[in-house]
């Protein structure tokens, strides 16, 4: 909200400068955003147009004889928007206004104002516009027009009620009576020490019938109506310094009527509603819920339907206005009017914040309405607005009014011994108590005292709430800080602690760790569907996304990954590799992929299967000769299973496993027992070509649920006594055989000799039959008693090679 | 025969004074030490020819030999690695080539960022928990303090999926989730992901992270919340820096306060970064409110305590002079690379 120093000021006898005003505003949880200052340049006084001529020698200027109180000033002037009687705002010799060029640099150029000679005439001062004083707002061009009861001669700045500076304060939603001047002023009061006058107004009620009557057809959406006719008023010329003060609040000026209620608004919190009196049918407005299929032209002259039960004012021939949050057109003020109906209401919040949002319509008053204002503002706005039309001329009624009294103050009662444990402080209640009264908060007795509430603080319900208002009123500042560790936590962390420790291998293994956004769009679809590939079908998708890109969730990391991946390999000049951590999720029995057993780590309670998922990728240049061997897929599996064996030791097997983003022939699962830890395999050169990738792509994910969160303690094993030996072998064996079924079958064979076997060659080519393959093997022997001979190692050899004779049709290559 | 093997010993004395490589010491051992073969096993061969009365005394002198021949033999190989040693300590390297690094990996900036506010909660005895980032409107609204229809809704624009849960608008839906799941006392964190309804700027993000930080326990006040802030504050950015608990509104904290911390590249006397304030936002805090230690089955007389929520993608860009939040999600190479 933006509010002028001078409007606080109306109502706290302060000559702090503005930014000790804000200061105080924040530090009592009022946050000023910004200052804007308002420059108040000297030498302007209020005077009057005693006559104008012509120029004698020019037709564009005029020659104005002008009564500043003191003496009468002879000036020509240019602008042609003021006649004989107005109160213009003027310049004297020694004035410095500012220039009406536009500001280079944002620094606005000055003007200095001396005698000078216009075209033979002599001119002693400057009639000034609206530009020349900086004032807030936009204006037109021409010279300010006073108000008809200024003051001749007297300053400017004080005769319009305005200057210093303009507040940009931050008022938490639980706060709705510091949406207000008079609530602000009340705080800042309290904060500087200052008096503070709270308004004292007259009913302004006249004895004539309004001839409109106000009716509560629904208790439930409004609490109370005041009503009031004026006469003799129209939507005219509104006084200069209120505009003054409304545009520095940033709320456009748009007539009389019109301004009062947003003024009154303003200041006292309450909005108001004007209608013509004359385009009132039946004699009686009444606030009520809409019938089904009841229409409204609101005033920006859309017809809308109004759903059953949307709440409404309407007169005997139906809805004259959405309640509280938009006006209708059939009953608004215009030009025309002259007599005017004044509505002051008290709605309900919620069903005023469920319309608003229905329809779309999230004004000022709804806003403000949807936070339960208190019953009293509903007489305090009314008389305020009275007070300003009876200004105006206008001639009141007698208020008629429906709907709840106000009822008797609430009370809160505080036990000072829980202030100070709460706070961890040690103040007396004295001190308590004395803190809280400048904002209207009086007490009784002393432990507990008895708070009692004053009408305007709604959000004050429960004993901690006047401890977090005492803590404001002395300041948070004051507190005294205390420091202690928490005791120990029977709190699992192993979740994160999954994440750091894989994290921390991949990282060490080359692979930069990437964040993408978790909600995709038509652009992360059609991006991977330009392969020919089907992307995933069954998506939690968002219900009320804001842009494209918001339309579901990632359902897997792979599709952010190689987005990514494309503009990390353009500027590559080697090996690429990159690798997530993050949440995927699946709407509830998805069937495109099944998933493996979900433990700890998987959440589905909420109608969403949501997983962390680690998503790796690496892409190479080119490799010069081809080798049957893919060493970079190994890699790859290497990195992968380096990484699994950080959290676990258990035997990993290898199992090929199609999946249809990887090559049908590169891509297996990882696994621990019976559940799969890890897929891996080279990217499907269609997907890979669709994201400008090479076709030396690879990817793997982990299932972070099937891997142990921490890697269990191991057990020791002792140091081998005595000396192994190790026998490379290579076999030739069909196609269909595997490096996995060789160095099983070697280790099922071998016995106890056989400490471990690794495959570690793959070769096609001459020296072997077309069709067939040879698999270079190592196996390490080693007795545990005793030193192993060589005729242990031969007998052991010969085993394996039987084993592998007659599972394989195993030959040895020689 | 013992001038035989005198000679033998001076002509192999003679010629190891003159090796300099140990090829050539190998070949001279093995022509005169050769087990096969070698001058001297062929000169041990002629004992048995020898009379019974000269055996003894040619034995002696053979020995005698071998051990003058060896020593020569050792001399001149301590000379050849001597020669060595200071033939390789002449040698100098050019040691500014740049290192070879073999791969280059590292972890994402927010990651590091968080680990350092973990490595800082878990010294005060602290633990890191996770939750789901789908929700329900118990735990993200209700549990905290919110009921439908309040307008505290309003400042977290939140996406919602067909069955009614939603994404969660902030990590104190970890709050109630944490105080059910364990026994008091708690200190928790919980960090990770949260979305809004915003459109992607410089600034916002539909999706960030944040950090929720809870303390309940006996006896847990307003000041203990003070002193963890400023002392994380000063862990994270450094021990000039001072905070400010400035006095705000959330629906689950009573008293709530915004905890700023003093502006580093002004040090406090305003600048653009902290737009002319001295201050820099770091998060809303306050003490739990007694509607959600009832919530969690607390009872708000025994028990009090704290909440802290950070913002993970605002803390480093403070940190690291980040002005674009989208930064963090574009995975630029050169990016990651500078933090890896
Ligand atoms: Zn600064």
């Amino acid at each position: 909200m933006h509010v002028s120093i001078s409007w606080l000021r109306d109502f706290v006898t302060t000559d702090a400068p503005p930014a000790r005003i804000a200061d105080v505003l924040t530090a009592r949880g009022f946050t000023v955003d910004g200052i804007d200052e308002q420059p108040m340049p000297e030498h302007i006084v209020v005077g009057k147009i005693l006559s104008l001529s012509r120029h004698p020698n020019a037709d564009r200027l005029q020659v104005s004889e002008v009564d500043i109180g003191s003496e009468k000033l002879q000036i020509v002037t240019g602008a042609t928007n003021f006649a004989v009687g107005d109160f213009v705002p003027i310049a004297k010799i020694g004035a410095v206004v500012f220039s009406r060029e536009p500001s280079a640099d944002g620094v606005r150029k000055t003007l200095a104002i001396g005698a000078s000679t216009l075209r033979g005439v002599a001119s002693n001062g400057m009639m000034c516009s609206a530009s020349e004083l900086a004032l807030p707002g936009e204006y037109d061009d021409g010279i300010v027009i006073l108000d008809s009861d200024a003051v001749v001669g007297s300053e400017f700045w004080k005769s319009v009620r305005f200057g210093d500076a303009v507040l940009d304060v931050d008022v938490p939603s639980n706060r709705p009576d510091c949406l207000s001047v008079i609530g602000l002023a009340r705080e800042a009061a309290a904060g500087l020490g200052a008096p503070f006058a709270a308004p004292k107004l007259d009913a302004f009620e006249g004895s004539g019938d309004p001839g409109i009557n106000v009716e509560i057809g629904d208790a439930t959406i409004c609490r109370r109506l005041e009503g009031q006719r004026f006469s003799g008023v129209g939507n005219g010329r509104t006084p200069f310094w209120m505009s003054l003060r409304l545009k520095a609040s940033r709320v456009r000026s748009l007539g009389l009527l019109v301004d009062i209620s947003n003024f009154v608004q303003l200041e006292t919190g309450q909005p108001l509603h004007f209608y013509d009196a004359s385009k009132i049918g039946g004699g009686r407005i009444v606030a009520r819920g809409a019938k089904s299929g009841e229409i409204i032209v609101t005033l920006d002259g859309v017809e809308r339907v109004l759903a059953a039960g949307t709440p409404v004012i309407a007169d005997g021939d139906g809805p004259v206005g959405i309640a509280g949050i938009f006006g209708g057109q059939r009953a608004a003020v215009d030009e025309s009017t002259t007599e005017v109906f004044l509505e002051s209401p008290n709605f309900v919040g919620a069903p005023i914040r469920r319309a608003a949002l229905a329809l779309g319509l999230r004004t000022e008053g709804a806003s403000r309405h949807e936070k339960n204002l208190p019953l009293e503002l509903v007489d305090l706005g009314r008389r305020r607005a009275a007070q300003l039309l009876v200004a105006a001329g206008a001639k009141p009624s007698a208020v008629v009014s429906a709907g709840e009294s106000a009822g008797p103050a609430r009370s809160i009662k505080v036990r000072p011994e829980r202030v100070n444990r709460l706070l961890g402080w040690s103040l007396l209640a004295k001190e308590m108590c004395d803190s809280i009264a400048p904002i209207g908060l009086s007490t009784e007795g002393s432990d507990p005292f008895v708070v009692s509430i004053p009408y305007w603080r709604t959000d004050l319900n429960e004993e901690v709430d006047i401890i977090e208002e005492v803590a404001r009123s002395i300041g948070f500042d004051k507190i005294p800080e205390w420091r202690v560790a928490a005791s120990p936590q029977s709190v699992n962390e192993g979740l994160f602690v999954q994440d750091s420790v894989l994290a921390r291998s991949f990282a060490a293994s080359g692979y930069a760790e990437c964040v993408t956004i978790a909600l995709g769009g038509s652009k992360m679809k059609s991006a991977w569907e330009r392969s020919g590939l089907p992307f995933w079908a069954k998506l939690v998708e968002v219900v009320n996304p804001l842009s494209d890109d918001q339309r579901f969730l990632r359902p897997s990391l792979l599709p952010g990954l190689l987005t990514v991946a494309t503009r990390a390999w353009e500027r590559a000049d080697g090996a690429v590799r990159l690798f997530e951590i993050g949440h995927v999720f699946r709407p509830l029995a998805s069937s495109d992929e099944p998933k493996p057993g979900v433990s700890s780590g998987a959440f589905d309670e909420n109608g969403v299967l949501e997983w962390p998922s680690l998503c790796g990728l690496a892409m190479y240049p080119p490799l010069s000769a081809e080798e049957s061997l893919d060493r970079r897929l190994l890699e790859v599996k290497g990195d992968v299973v380096r990484a699994i064996e950080t959290l676990t030791r258990e035997p990993l097997a290898t199992a090929p496993a199609p999946r249809f983003y990887f090559h049908p022939g590169a891509a297996a699962d990882l696994i621990v027992g019976d559940h799969t830890v890890a897929k891996f395999g080279r990217v499907h050169p269609l997907l890979a070509r669709a994201y400008d990738l090479p076709a030396d792509t690879y990817a793997f994910m982990l299932y972070l649920e099937n891997l142990p969160q921490r890697r269990p303690v191991r057990t020791f094993e002792p140091l081998p006594r005595f000396p192994g030996t190790t026998r490379d072998i290579a076999v030739v064996v069909a196609e269909n055989v595997s490096a996995q079924d060789l160095t099983d079958a070697c280790r099922a064979n071998g016995g106890e000799l056989c400490e471990s076997v690794r495959a570690f060659d793959e070769y096609r080519g001459p020296q072997v039959e077309g069709g067939k393959k040879s698999i270079a093997l190592k196996i390490a022997l080693r007795r545990k008693d005793a030193t192993i001979t060589d005729a242990d190692a031969d007998a052991a050899m010969e085993r394996i090679l039987a084993g592998l004779r007659d599972r394989f049709a195993a030959t040895l290559r020689t | 025969m013992s001038d035989q093997l005198a000679e033998l010993e001076a002509a192999v004395l003679e010629r190891a004074a003159k090796i300099t490589t140990r090829a050539d010491l190998e070949m001279l051992r093995t022509e005169v030490l050769g087990r096969k073969g070698g001058a001297l096993s062929r000169a041990m061969s002629g004992l048995a020819k020898l009379p019974p009365a000269e055996k003894a005394e040619y034995g002696r002198r053979v020995n005698e030999t071998k051990r003058a021949i060896e020593a020569a033999l050792d001399a001149a190989l301590a000379r050849i690695e001597k020669t060595e040693i200071q033939g390789d300590l002449a040698r100098t390297y050019d040691t500014t080539f740049p290192g070879n690094t073999p791969r280059s990996g590292g972890l994402h900036v927010l990651r590091q960022t968080l680990d350092d506010v973990v490595d800082f909660f878990r010294s005060r005895g602290f633990a890191v928990v996770l939750g789901p980032e789908v929700e329900t409107e118990y735990y993200a609204f209700e549990a905290v303090n919110i009921p439908a229809d309040h307008p505290a809704r309003d400042n977290m624009d939140t996406f919602y999926l067909p069955n009614g849960s939603l994404l969660r608008p902030h990590t104190s839906s970890m709050q109630v989730r944490a105080l059910k799941s364990n026994p008091p006392p708690i200190a928790i964190l919980a960090p990770g992901r949260v979305y809004r309804r915003d459109a992607l700027d410089a600034s916002h993000s539909f999706m960030f992270h944040q950090i929720e930080g809870l303390h309940v326990d006996r006896g847990v006040n307003f000041g203990h919340l003070k002193g963890f802030a400023a002392d994380l504050c000063r862990h994270l950015f450094g021990a000039d820096r001072r905070t400010r608990f400035r006095p705000s509104y959330f629906q689950f904290t009573e008293p709530s306060a915004e905890v700023d911390v003093s502006c580093g590249v002004c040090a406090g006397r305003g600048c653009q970064t902290c737009k002319g304030t001295g201050w820099l936002e770091m998060g809303g805090s306050g003490m739990v409110h007694p509607n959600v230690l009832r919530a969690s089955g607390y009872d708000p007389e025994g028990f009090s305590g704290w909440a802290f929520g950070l913002g993970t993608d605002r803390i480093a860009m403070l940190r690291h002079d980040i002005h674009d939040i989208r930064t963090f999600f574009e995975n630029d190479p050169r990016f990651l690379e500078q933090f890896a």
